[in-house]
């Protein structure tokens, strides 16, 4: 309801932007000294900031340094490539033909053996290319300072994802260091197309932020308004792709997520392929894909890799278990506590005999329930996996068993709540969980004041929200509403994967086609 | 600062309403009706009416009676308020048993009450009660505590699978009213003659808002067979060839009809074929080498099947048409399809004992078990 | 919010068409329908689609006169700015008196199957509330909502054809000569009422993207809501006959009640879980087509004022829906709501069509 107040009384976020200090978007000064300067009180206060003058064999004459961060950079590399080249290896006659200006081009041409080398030439970016984990050289004499790549470090492999498992599946996840998780994608996705643009979010963490996508498939429209967006972030530091999905997304009033992330690169490349635009950020093994459909939501990986009859099941027992998430504790309110005309007569029986010992209302029995629950899930969740799966057995059997044997709950409700909770589990992804949590709450509450009339008003709201949801500008119920048949065979139903002639109408594409006429 | 004002307006907008809470319902504050009876007062009591409520006590897992009398069914609802410490509830009620003596009065009311509460479903089952319904539900709750309303819904409702009963709903008894010239069938309950529980003699016969003839369980089964209702049960037959028993058995069969309709000047002349197709459950041969091999021999059976039945459905006609003189058996409508105009005004002054019903008989043996 | 938010398909245009239409009405249909037309009731709802034919054919070819088909627009261009606006505001009034009528008649069946103790106007609140909520969502998702719900109504009517081919009997429509033509000619004017709700193609004209497709979406709308009545009341029929029918109020939720269910208990269940979806519709999609008109017959911003706009006729239509003192005066109401819908579905664009005809040369 919130966006539409805003709406109602015209709100509009006003921009906040702040300028870097000015002083340190000056220009370098050519001596080594005043570089020190600038240099000098980050390399006093940091002990992990090393600065080593040098003597370079082609030029002893010229004062030279290099500072760098002692655990960002791979050392042997450091020393055999950079510091060995200049120091023991360097030409002096090829020094001496260049003129001044375009003596340091000449340095990285012909006198270090690494790849990645860029010139440098502000006060801001020297500091920031340090910090970035950069390896500086310095010459006396020259504006401009040599930034080196030579990163390297300590780094997680990668393991299969613990969230999204798969039996068929790849077993390789992404993990914190996005070039690395580039080069994920890059080996599954060979197409020249396949375009990785970089920025950078954070004033403070300067955390890398690589948008990828296909550009003879995605939508320009998309890609230009996802790039706008992280350009537009303005923020101290994040630390996680949330940080990012929760600046970018177009409903901030929604409990839905609007973006799914995702920590396996089959995924991503798929999802790519679909013609969305794919978020990666440094620091995070979770990729953020846009736009996205509620029902890719419902949608596992699993499914594209096992038999289409067979998925098409299990996908149909998620969406039973979405809805079931939502209302199965308001049903369960409005048909015993205003309808029990509507409940079938052996089944009343029983239930009506079950709640006969029970104190409380039925809505208090809900809520009790519901509570003890989220409190059991909760504490399964920050628990190590042992001692979680100890409590969450003895909080659900043993509490449970005391409930109905102290007539504190009923087992009707207790079987209702259980149903509810493996239902809410059983959907694929974690943000979607949370957001059945809420609704399910609501939808209670509505049910508790008009009984079946609540659940059908809540279900209605539910639906406009859902309906008016966007994702990047793309309807995000779609194809639900809107209706798009065409669709409808990778949402209700997987269908064979030779029926996917064209990618999903939902999402605008430039390129339709995706398999030659004759599969199948 | 506005939207903040907004958001608490609303917050207490529905925070009210779920202090309202208007409709919930404790279902241990409820005396849930299961069976409704409907007789006349008791001696002694004021009033045209007395309901009998089967209750379901869901804490103590049992059910008991209560009856109360007054004008109305409304009425008994007020005395209702006074003397039991729970509310009413309908909202469960599967069966409406009509006592004899009431149902020869005037059964409007109990109609109209319970066709207008929304929370009586339309498929309640409606029976008679040979006798008072007070006296057999307390008779029945004495025997069974727990499981009397059980035992009247299975019976009402799975009767027509094994025998030639109707199963009348509240729906079908309502159409009684509005329908001029139609009579529907009740099926009658009785406490068994053994005083073990409960049986169903017959049919009992409503047009408008009373009963107009109780039918035996022979005549029920014509009215059945010639209205067409869905229904199957066995059929004991005996063979005769000669005068002399020549064969005993049961057939276990379904029943459909065909009904055609024709004129002959001013006379309407109705055609009806009953064709019941099943299969022979058993047959005992008074001479000892026949089986049934002997295709002609299970013509036979059938034949004589069909000729019993087709005789007690002349004579159900019979005694439809001169007596009763209403249609019991559901074939006017196939008249005024075909000439409404001219027949609606006939049905209030009787229209069925002038027309001509044939009966067609039909059987069909479609096997004879694992003997021959 | 901009004005893309008011562009729709002209496959939405059929949905809001059909949900402007198909509400709490049709649940009495078999029984207004059956009491002047007797068995011949089905054709009662043929003949009655006449007069909303004739009202699109005629809001067609009027806005079709035009380039900018704007009906306030068009409005000012005939009638000057005062008029003009004077003619909207009129349009926005019989919205909200209408729609009031809807309302109430939807609390009330809810409060009799549903809710017997809660007052009506805590019901109405809600509903108003939630439809005022969808509103303000805007033309495009009220076209994708009711595009949605149009497939779940489906189901209800599915459940209502099975119901009565198990439960009725063909005999009841039965003979198909011998017509009353009294009788159907009066039952066929009551029937017109019944589809009211084709006015929003006044409005909603503009919005649809590719303008030649509007007259065949509107007939094809038209034609679903047809099918629809002519099911409902043919089921209506051949379960309780032409003279029962008319005993019942709602026959449509009552025959819902006749089988019974192993599973479910009740059929009712199912149709009272969707019935907010059905019944709103016709509140939704109007209350939408008037909000429009009114924010901009005063030439107002859209993104700032679009949703105050809904919300006070949202308040108009919820004070409204209260003043009726029972049911029975809202269906007296209803009948004149009936009247008022023929005159401006019919009436606005004839006297349109006229002005324009006075005031300028056809133009291309």
């Amino acid at each position: 309801m919130a966006p539409f107040f805003n709406r109602l009384l015209g709100r509009r976020q006003k921009p906040v932007y702040k300028p870097l200090p000015k002083e340190q978007q000056e220009k370098l000064s050519p001596s080594l000294g005043s570089k020190k300067k600038i240099l000098d009180p980050y390399i006093q206060k940091n002990r992990d900031v090393i600065y080593r003058e040098i003597t370079i064999k082609a030029d002893p004459g010229r004062r030279a340094a290099v500072v760098y961060l002692e655990g960002r950079i791979d050392k042997q590399v450091l020393y055999e490539e950079i510091l060995k080249s200049l120091m023991l290896e360097s030409d002096a006659a090829s020094w001496q033909q260049s003129a001044a200006d375009q003596l340091i081009d000449r340095i990285s041409q012909t006198s270090l053996t690494i790849g990645e080398i860029k010139k440098v030439n502000l006060v801001q970016d020297m500091i920031h290319a340090l910090f970035d984990g950069l390896t500086l050289v310095i010459l006396d004499g020259m504006p401009e300072v040599l930034a080196i790549n030579v990163i390297g470090g300590v780094q997680r492999t990668p393991e299969e994802p613990p969230v999204e498992r798969t039996l068929r599946g790849s077993r390789e996840g992404f993990i914190e260091d996005l070039s690395s998780n580039i080069s994920m994608i890059r080996r599954r996705l060979r197409d020249p197309n396949l375009v990785i643009e970089k920025t950078i979010v954070g004033r403070r963490t300067r955390t890398e932020v690589a948008v990828v996508y296909i550009e003879d498939i995605a939508d320009p429209e998309i890609v230009r308004n996802v790039k706008d967006k992280i350009n537009q972030i303005d923020v101290d530091g994040i630390s996680a792709i949330g940080f990012i999905e929760q600046f970018i997304d177009d409903n901030h009033y929604s409990p839905f997520p609007q973006f799914k992330s995702s920590e396996r690169p089959d995924r991503v490349v798929m999802e790519l392929l679909e013609g969305r635009v794919a978020i990666m950020a440094e620091g995070t093994p979770w990729v953020l894909i846009v736009p996205t459909l509620f029902v890719s939501f419902l949608q596992a990986s699993e499914d594209y890799y096992d038999r289409p009859m067979l998925t098409t099941v299990n996908r149909m027992a998620r969406y039973l278990a979405f809805i079931m998430a939502v209302s199965l504790p308001a049903l369960y309110i409005s048909l015993l506590s205003f309808q029990p005309e509507l409940i079938p007569y052996e089944l009343f029986v029983i239930l009506a005999q079950a709640r006969s010992e029970v104190p409380f209302p039925v809505l208090v029995e809900v809520l009790i329930q519901e509570i003890i629950i989220q409190l059991v899930v909760e504490t399964g969740l920050r628990l190590p996996t042992s001692i979680g799966q100890t409590v969450g057995v003895v909080a659900g059997i043993v509490l449970g068993q005391a409930a109905i044997s102290a007539n504190i709950a009923s087992p009707a409700i207790i079987m209702v709540i259980t149903i509810t909770t493996i239902s809410t589990f059983s959907l694929p992804n974690y943000s979607m969980v949370l957001a059945t949590r809420l609704i399910r709450i609501l939808f209670v509450l509505a049910t508790a004041i008009f009984g079946l009339f609540g659940f059908s008003l809540g279900w209605f709201i539910l639906l406009t929200h859902l309906i008016s949801l966007e994702s990047m500008g793309v309807p995000y119920f779609s194809p639900f509403g809107p209706v798009r048949f065409r669709d409808l065979k990778d949402a209700m139903l997987k269908g064979f994967i030779y029926w996917f002639k064209y990618r999903p109408q939902s999402i605008p594409v430039l390129d339709q086609k995706r398999q030659g006429e004759r599969n199948g | 600062m506005k939207l903040r004002g907004m958001r608490i307006v609303f917050i207490l907008v529905m925070g009210s309403m779920l202090c309202g809470c208007w409709d919930t319902i404790d279902l241990e504050e409820f005396d849930i009706c299961l069976v409704a009876g409907y007789d006349t007062p008791p001696a002694g009591e004021t009033g045209k009416i007395a309901v009998t409520a089967l209750l379901a006590d869901v804490g103590e897992k049992s059910e008991k009676i209560a009856t109360h009398s007054a004008r109305t069914v409304g009425g008994t609802r007020e005395r209702r308020a006074y003397s039991e410490a729970r509310h009413y509830n309908l909202a469960q009620l599967q069966v409406m048993l009509i006592g004899k003596d009431f149902a020869q009065q005037d059964i409007k009311g109990v109609i109209d009450i319970n066709l207008r509460e929304p929370e009586v479903k339309s498929s309640v089952n409606v029976a008679l009660v040979d006798g008072r319904v007070e006296e057999l539900l307390q008779f029945m709750v004495e025997k069974n505590p727990r499981k009397t309303s059980q035992i009247l819904i299975n019976l009402l409702q799975t009767l027509p699978d094994r025998a030639f009963v109707p199963s009348t709903s509240l729906h079908e008894l309502s159409t009684a009213f509005y329908t001029p010239g139609m009579a529907v069938a009740v099926p009658v309950l009785q406490v068994a003659q053994n005083q073990q529980g409960v049986e169903v003699t017959g049919s009992a016969l409503f047009v408008n808002d009373r009963i107009v003839a109780q039918l035996d369980r022979e005549e029920t089964r014509a009215l059945v067979l010639l209205s067409g209702r869905k229904t199957r049960g066995w059929l004991p037959f005996s063979l005769y060839k000669d005068g002399k028993l020549v064969d005993e058995g049961t057939a276990f069969v379904d029943n459909k009809r065909e009904v055609e309709v024709s004129r002959q000047g001013d006379l309407i002349v109705f055609d009806i074929k009953v064709q019941m197709k099943g299969r022979l459950v058993e047959h005992m041969v008074a001479e000892h080498s026949s089986t049934l091999h002997d295709s002609q021999h299970l013509k036979e059976m059938e034949q004589a099947i069909a000729r019993d039945l087709q005789l007690q459905m002349q004579d159900f006609i019979k005694f439809m048409q001169e007596e009763l003189q209403v249609d019991a058996i559901n074939i006017t409508p196939y008249a005024l399809a075909k000439w409404r105009r001219e027949i609606t005004p006939q049905l209030e002054q009787g229209f069925i004992e002038d027309v001509l019903i044939n009966v067609e008989v039909n059987v069909i043996l479609q096997n004879t078990g694992e003997l021959g | 919010m901009d004005r893309t938010r008011f562009e729709i398909t002209s496959k939405q245009l059929i949905f809001i068409i059909v949900g402007a239409q198909v509400a709490t009405a049709f649940l009495s249909l078999p029984r207004i329908a059956a009491a002047e037309a007797g068995h011949h009731a089905w054709l009662a709802v043929i003949i009655g689609a006449v007069f909303p034919l004739a009202a699109i054919l005629f809001t067609v070819a009027l806005l079709n006169r035009f380039q900018d088909a704007d009906f306030v627009n068009v409005s000012h261009q005939l009638f000057g700015k005062f008029l003009g606006t004077l003619m909207v505001l009129i349009f926005v009034v019989y919205v909200v008196i209408f729609q009031s009528i809807v309302i109430r008649i939807f609390s009330e069946i809810t409060c009799v199957f549903m809710l017997p103790t809660t007052p009506t106007c805590m019901v109405s609140l809600a509903c108003t509330l939630s439809v005022v909520y969808a509103v303000s969502k805007g033309a495009k998702v009220i076209g994708r909502l009711n595009e949605f719900l149009f497939y779940i109504l489906i189901v209800d009517i599915l459940m209502i054809v099975a119901i009565s081919i198990g439960k009725g009997s063909y005999l009841n429509l039965l003979p198909l000569g011998e017509i009353d033509i009294n009788g159907l000619m009066q039952g066929s004017m009551k029937m017109a009422y019944a589809y009211a709700g084709s006015e929003v193609l006044l409005i909603t004209y503009a919005m649809v993207q590719h303008r030649h497709e509007v007259l065949k979406a509107s007939l094809i709308a038209l034609g679903i809501t047809l099918l629809i009545y002519l099911l409902v009341v043919i089921a209506g029929l051949m379960v309780f006959g032409h003279i029962g029918v008319q005993f019942i109020t709602w026959p449509v939720i009552t025959l819902l009640k006749i089988p019974y269910s192993f599973a479910l208990g009740r059929l009712e269940i199912v149709f009272l879980l969707l019935w907010v979806g059905l019944g709103v519709k016709p509140v939704m999609n109007l209350g939408m087509t008037a909000s429009y008109a009114a924010v901009r017959t005063f030439n107002l911003d859209i993104s700032r004022f679009y949703a105050w706009i809904a919300l006070a006729i949202g308040a108009g239509i919820y004070v409204l829906s209260l003043l009726p003192k029972n049911l029975l005066q809202v269906f007296v109401l209803a009948d004149y709501a009936g009247y008022t819908f023929l005159a401006v579905s019919l009436g606005y664009p004839l006297l349109y069509l006229l002005v324009s005809a006075v005031r300028r040369p056809r133009s291309s």
